[in-house]
């Protein structure tokens, strides 16, 4: 072996690890920083014409239109009730489910299909199922005798209606990490306290959720960046609308750059989003670490 | 390290060599110089003076940006014939409008080179695109080109392809106007006789019309508050109201304005679709020819989207009126250019992109598209009988023409976020909102805002 | 005593079938989106406008063949296969070695920005790319495309194998050092061999993430490498929005992944999972 391939050999880790990790650095960070400095520049996407330096004017603008504060509110509502609804869920479902059966498997494999089919064919699906004259579900409560409902086109419903299709999507993977969570926990503890003659109920209560505590604690991280960033659904069924009744801060920056050419504005938009999401999953990984203290 | 910048910077080399190569030249006799040394067929390397000739090869193929309609898919029919006289081959990148805009953009925003034409939608774009300095002034192309005969393009279409100084930066390719279509059946099952003429008619008449209990509307046109702001522009009109006056005023809150929401909220709550406020031309369009509205505002374009096999009805049964006239008697119709063809500041074949253009919207193209259900932008197509179009169509688009207006919306650069601005009355006016004016005045608020911010600009 | 015998027995039937119809309730609501997309890929338009044809219809296989002969669906089929293909290949290449090495070195750093990815707003990357790839000649093309799905496809297979790695005992690898084996060759000839199950799980993983990508591609895209999910819209725009069509479409889309999902089943849930539970 050359001089050079055992020294590479020797810093192995660093061979494997900085090229990528400097690829993936450089092809993120560029975009970040360039986003940064466009955030305080006026730009309309023409290479012909230059930038405008404006200071922080994009900033204050955001905050003066309620339709920025509208967009960051929507997406906590969207992302608040998607998530809680779908943790609770989730761990009923894979407690439910936690025991050996018959067709377990196909259970599992059904339970998959939600998150791993393509968002914009799913979209389009329930899309079709809202439609408000030919959907099946106005259908079924018309035969119920039930009012008819215009899901998507009524801005007090629109964003309740995308956050069920986000539920169904993802509830599925909350109750798979739970259940995984679940084989990996120790039996003792249950056999115990079955012998004291504790319900049910209450060994869920008292030794099953606390154990698994770490799980969900991981399963709400990975869960709350993936919700915040929702698009590909809200674009396909809504792309925002009615007016911005659906319009969370991802779908808001987009229609900024996109539909209005306000590129500096979309920046500061997608900065701020940057930073809120960044402190939310901060906030939740310090509030893991700690439990993980107390436990 | 050396090894792989050595390396990189080959890679990068090489690309950029394959990518000069696979572009054309700058003018014919660039091209031709390079089809010569890479050994393809020759070109006439004195074309360059001789515009119009046919014999005029370039030899190059143009990236055209567009949408899916009757303009392109006539276009796409006779492309063998135009590589065939000029030596233009065409990669046309066919996207959805939302798409196709940011796909406009992106390449815009990166020099704009990677487009050469591009379809343009002049009531949204012109103004904002010019301003942005993304369209290649036609102005210079159109003078010394009579056989573009310009004046034979409608004037309303004109009016919206040109920039802030007057100067063409696109060519028109279609028009398009409102009109009722309205089901003759159910017209007769109602005993109704006389065609509205009035609002105040149509309201009547919708009433007669509609029919819940058979899920039948009386009277079916767009809800959804962004796409609405253009059929409604009809009934603002009508009631006298505008979106801004001659100084760029905001006009939303005026009496005219706030009878013109307010009748068409009533009208679409009481006799409107369910589900009304999500819907666009293209949810209309299947109430209406599944038999389940009884009348339905929107472009007579739309019968191109007629197939046989998808309705519920018979094309016999659709009977058309135009928009009815408001309470002082005013008209409130549209006739508008949706799509025109505009060139890449950043095409590197420009005098190719011009001859296609030229093309595209010739005499003998608009043409063949007014035989396949296009709404023609030029005069001559008029002429004749060359439209599949049911004659009373006919007859009322050429009337249509001289006394409408060449917009349907707000004529400005945002005009996206003043859609939405107006929009959002609307909305508000179909839900029955009680306090109304309150809503207009804080729009017209907004709504002046944006206005004034393009006059600094 | 025998009463009681049959009295819990019964009551034991009893539950069983109320938790089988209580599990195929929960599998109804699961599956029924992708029952209704079949259904309405094989109805006429006018059966789909028609709420009274909602079951009685004759099937049609029109719109499929729309979606391939009109649409040329065969094409955007392609190119989402290559571009999943490819950028999951790249990414098994260069996320291996990484992340065996970040499990070996306990490099927490490097994980740390693998996390933070995941966090950045993907529509922050669309216009500065589209400028890099403009300056290299690269828009509209395959390159293009790959190369951003690899900024997803690489932190995803990191994410997914850290912990596989780690969890292989580290023995193995140090008798094979004994042995005189190199740190490379270690790596190659024992740890991705025994790591194939993992491999086979990041890689479907990331291939299907690629295949439903819809951002890049929206803006990336030019009309000769365009993907499913945007190929889709084309059923929107085209004069009328034709349901039959883009419910067709939606099944082409989504075959593939359900027919990975059925045979791989174990290996995705891991794959998702991953990182969530202390194995």
């Amino acid at each position: 072996m050359s001089k050079v391939a055992k020294w590479m050999d020797r810093k192995l880790n660093y061979v494997f690890t900085v090229p990528t990790i400097l690829f993936v650095l450089g092809m993120v960070l560029f975009p970040i920083i360039y986003t940064f400095i466009l955030s305080f520049h006026s730009w309309r996407l023409s290479a012909n014409i230059p930038w405008e330096f404006i200071g922080g004017d994009n900033y204050t603008n955001l905050f003066g239109e309620s339709r920025f504060i509208d967009a960051v509110w929507r997406t906590f509502l969207f992302a608040g009730i998607a998530l809680v609804i779908e943790v609770i869920l989730g761990i009923a479902i894979a407690l439910f489910l936690n025991h050996t059966f018959f067709g377990k498997n196909l259970v599992k494999t059904v339970f998959l299909l939600p998150m791993v089919a393509t968002p914009v064919a799913i979209g389009m699906v329930w899309k079709l199922i809202y439609e408000p004259n030919i959907g099946i579900l106005n259908t079924v409560i018309r035969d119920l005798g039930g009012p008819k409902t215009d899901w998507l086109g009524n801005s007090n419903i629109a964003l309740y209606s995308l956050v069920f299709v986000d539920i169904w999507q993802w509830t599925p993977f909350v109750m798979l990490i739970i259940l995984a969570g679940l084989t990996s926990i120790p039996t003792d503890p249950f056999e115990s306290a079955m012998i004291d003659g504790a319900s049910r109920w209450q060994t869920i209560r008292k030794i099953t959720l606390p154990l698994l505590r770490p799980t969900i604690f991981t399963a709400v991280l990975l869960r709350l960046i993936d919700v915040l960033k929702t698009f590909d659904i809200i674009y396909s069924m809504t792309q925002g609308g009615p007016g911005f009744a659906t319009e969370t801060m991802n779908i808001l920056s987009f229609r900024q750059a996109f539909e209005f050419m306000q590129f500096g504005q979309s920046s500061a938009t997608l900065i701020l989003f940057f930073v809120i999401v960044m402190s939310i999953a901060a906030l939740t990984i310090k509030l893991k670490s700690k439990s993980e203290v107390d436990f | 390290m050396t090894k792989l910048r050595k390396f990189l910077g080959g890679m990068l080399a090489a690309v950029l060599a394959v990518t000069s190569l696979m572009g054309c030249g700058k003018d014919s006799t660039g091209s031709s110089a390079k089809s010569e040394s890479s050994g393809q067929k020759s070109v006439s390397a004195d074309s360059k003076d001789s515009a119009g000739k046919s014999n005029k090869k370039y030899d190059c193929t143009l990236k055209v940006v567009g949408v899916d309609n009757v303009i392109v898919t006539t276009a796409l029919k006779y492309l063998d014939e135009l590589e065939e006289q000029y030596g233009i081959r065409v990669d046309f990148q066919q996207y959805s409008n939302e798409q196709a805009s940011n796909k406009i953009a992106v390449s815009m925003a990166a020099g704009g080179s990677d487009i050469d034409v591009m379809m343009i939608r002049p009531l949204d774009e012109t103004l904002l695109f010019s301003q942005n300095e993304w369209l290649e002034n036609l102005q210079p192309y159109i003078d010394k080109d009579p056989e573009v005969d310009y004046e034979d393009f409608m004037e309303a279409c004109r009016e919206v392809c040109v920039n802030q100084d007057g100067d063409a930066v696109c060519l028109p390719a279609m028009t398009e106007s409102g009109v009722v279509y309205y089901n003759k059946k159910m017209f007769a099952e109602a005993g109704i006789t006389e065609l509205p003429k009035t609002m105040d008619e149509l309201y009547e008449v919708a009433g007669k019309l509609d029919d819940p209990d058979n899920d039948i509307c009386g009277f079916a046109c767009r809800g959804a508050s962004n796409p609405a702001v253009t059929q409604f522009s009809c009934f603002l009109r009508a009631f006298g109201g505008d979106f801004f006056d001659e100084n760029k005023n905001a006009t939303l809150n005026t009496p005219e304005a706030m009878r013109a929401y307010e009748f068409y909220g009533k009208l679409l709550r009481d006799y409107g679709p369910d589900g009304v406020l999500n819907m666009t031309w293209t949810d209309t369009w299947n109430l209406f020819t599944q038999g389940k509205a009884a009348m339905r505002l929107d472009a007579k374009t739309n019968l191109g989207s007629w197939n046989e096999e998808d309705v519920a009805i018979s094309m016999d049964d659709i009977g058309f009126f135009d928009i009815p006239l408001g309470p002082d008697g005013d008209y409130g119709n549209y006739y508008i250019t949706p799509w025109a063809f505009g060139m890449s500041y950043g095409s590197e074949n420009k005098e190719a992109a011009w001859t296609f253009i030229k093309w595209a919207t010739s005499k003998t193209m608009q043409i063949e598209a007014q035989k396949n259900g296009s709404s023609g932008a030029r005069l001559s197509a008029w002429q004749d009988d060359y439209s599949p179009w049911p004659r009373e169509v006919q007859d009322l688009a050429a009337e249509a023409g001289a006394k409408s207006f060449g917009t349907d919306r707000p004529y400005m650069i945002n005009v996206s976020n003043a859609r939405d601005i107006i929009g959002e009355i609307i909305t508000a006016a179909i839900e029955g909102d009680t306090d109304l004016q309150k809503l207009a005045d804080k729009k017209n608020v907004d709504f002046q805002t944006l206005l004034d911010s393009e006059k600094t600009s | 005593m025998l009463d009681n015998a049959i009295g819990t027995k019964r009551k034991k039937i009893t539950n069983m079938i109320l938790f089988y119809l209580f599990v195929v309730i929960i599998l109804l609501v699961m599956l029924f989106p992708f029952l209704w997309m079949i259904l309405a890929s094989f109805k006429k338009n006018a059966d789909i406008l028609n709420v009274d044809k909602m079951f009685d219809f004759i099937p049609t296989f029109k719109n499929y063949i729309s979606v391939f002969v009109d649409y040329n669906f065969l094409k955007p089929l392609t190119n989402s296969f290559i571009i999943s293909f490819v950028s999951t290949m790249l990414a098994l290449f260069l996320g291996l070695p990484a992340a065996y090495a970040i499990a070996r070195g306990r490099m927490h750093l490097f994980s740390g920005i693998i996390l933070m990815i995941r966090i950045v707003p993907a529509i922050s990357f669309l216009v500065p790319w589209y400028l890099i790839f403009t300056k290299l000649g690269l828009t509209g093309t395959y390159t293009s495309l790959i190369v951003c799905h690899l900024i997803v496809s690489l932190p995803m297979i990191i994410w997914i194998m850290i912990p596989y790695f780690e969890s292989i005992p580290g023995e193995l690898e140090e008798s094979a050092v004994i042995d005189g084996a190199s740190n490379f060759g270690t790596f190659t000839r024992i740890m991705l061999p025994l790591s194939t199950p993992g491999i086979l799980t990041s890689g479907i993983l990331t291939f299907i993430f690629s295949w439903n990508n819809f951002m890049f591609a929206l803006i990336l895209c030019s009309s000769k490498t365009t993907t499913l999910p945007i190929a889709i819209y084309q059923f929107i725009s085209y004069s009328n929005v034709n349901w039959g069509g883009i419910m067709a479409a939606s099944v082409v889309i989504t075959f593939p992944i359900i027919l990975i999902s059925f045979f791989l089943q174990r290996h995705i849930i891991t794959g998702l999972t991953a990182g969530a539970v202390k194995g």
